[in-house]
């Protein structure tokens, strides 16, 4: 197998936290910058059309797309240990979880691109976080009334919903300004907890980041 | 008993009765009555849910996964590994536009009890800005498509998100901005009531 990967952006950040919880061996990888046009090259696209990352390559050829399609696959090649829950419950409760984190950070991160200067190519639309925050607060209320007083989303070890979370929050906390809502506590601890779990791969964003993210998103005044 | 709550919110009822169209049958309906929705779910949740005595399932994804284990021999998620990636994918992508209608929508939904934006913002035209060009790359998959479905010979929850989010866009007047021409395809080879209901 082999791993398309960007590592400094959220997504393709949650198949590398889940590979490093999940203990697999190491997969081949290669970094592809998605701001410098390196996934729309003919090669590139002929794996995904849709330019993105990550890709997993199989052995006999498939190009799987989508960190949460990646995850699922690679459960049901590996099944231990397992890190979409033990049990029907703890299941069905990754599923809730892993579905809220990807709804939050679209809601937040949607918001975010037409409400922020420095992220919006255009003038930014500050209605819109008038109207749409109250979504990704209410997901995140949900996430952190699902998880209970658990240490992780689903239960007392890391699972998948955990990887499709916390790199959304890493994320935004570097680059957005992200603060958690002050009566969420515990999704702060939860966030703490994820970040010194062995293994547990540090954001790392270089001088370039920034300047490549604003050409590639944003404007300059 | 499995039960869907459904919000009055037309985005989800969409979604509802797409997933039906995809079992064959209606999944039986939860009272559409806040406290019901408040005993089971976090009291300012106002989204789509399966109730099935424990822990309430929420997010369009984790009620697909819940669906396929529910019935199995519908395979609504694909049958083999590579199929089910391919499945999830699709869904991955097309749940993305489907929020944007959702964000692009909050202006008429009344549930959130705060003014919302005024008119002429601009913001409604900016949120769906994020809609084209995410549908041309479901586009790009879907004209790749050798079988009936986007993913196989029967109906996965791909299709079903896919029939929801035409419908949702229908309701708001963009419905023909969506479609291009391997999605026409496969709305009229699939919608007209086989099994879904495509309205454009």
């Amino acid at each position: 197998m082999r791993l398309s990967m960007f590592d400094p952006v959220p997504v393709p950040r949650k198949v590398g936290l889940y590979l490093a919880l999940k203990g697999l061996p190491p997969i081949e990888t290669e970094q592809f910058n998605i701001f410098l046009g390196e996934t729309r090259t003919p090669e590139f696209l002929a794996r995904n059309p849709a330019a993105t990352v990550p890709v997993l390559e199989t052995d006999d050829g498939h190009a799987i797309v989508e960190s949460f399609a990646i995850m699922h696959y690679l459960e049901d090649l590996y099944p231990d240990p397992p890190m979409r829950g033990a049990s029907e419950e703890e299941r069905r409760r990754v599923d809730t979880q892993a579905a809220l984190a990807k709804e939050f950070y679209y809601y937040y991160a949607c918001t975010t691109v037409h409400t922020t200067a420095y992220l919006s190519r255009r003038n930014p639309v500050q209605a819109i976080d008038l109207a749409a925050a109250p979504l990704w607060r209410i997901v995140l209320e949900q996430i952190s009334h699902v998880m209970e007083d658990r240490p992780f989303l689903a239960g007392v070890q890391p699972t998948m919903a955990d990887c499709m979370l916390y790199p959304m929050f890493e994320y935004t906390l570097a680059v957005y300004g992200f603060t958690f809502p002050p009566h969420l506590k515990a999704l702060g601890r939860w966030y703490d907890r994820v970040a010194a779990l062995p293994g547990c791969p540090s954001l790392l964003l270089d001088e370039s980041f920034h300047d490549q993210l604003m050409a590639a998103h944003g404007r300059r005044f | 008993m499995m039960q869907l709550l459904v919000p009055s919110w037309y985005p989800y009822q969409c979604l509802g009765r797409a997933l039906d169209e995809m079992l064959g049958e209606p999944l039986a309906r939860a009272p559409a009555d806040a406290n019901v929705a408040a005993e089971h779910v976090g009291e300012h949740w106002q989204f789509i849910a399966l109730l099935d005595g424990g822990e309430p399932v929420l997010g369009t994804t984790a009620i697909g996964e819940a669906l396929d284990r529910r019935y199995p021999t519908r395979r609504i998620i694909g049958i083999d590994p590579i199929g089910r990636a391919e499945v999830r994918a699709h869904v991955s992508r097309i749940e993305e536009m489907f929020w944007c209608l959702v964000m692009a929508d909050m202006p008429d939904h009344p549930g959130f009890g705060r003014p919302l934006w005024n008119d002429g913002s601009g913001a409604r035209e900016r949120m769906l800005e994020e809609v084209p060009w995410r549908m041309d790359t479901i586009e790009l998959f879907a004209a790749k498509r050798t079988t009936r479905f986007l993913s196989g010979e029967l109906p996965s929850i791909a299709d079903a998100f896919l029939a929801a989010l035409l419908n949702t866009a229908a309701h708001q007047g963009i419905g023909p901005l969506l479609l291009r021409p391997s999605l026409q395809r496969w709305a009229a080879e699939n919608g007209q009531g086989r099994p879904f209901t495509i309205n454009t």
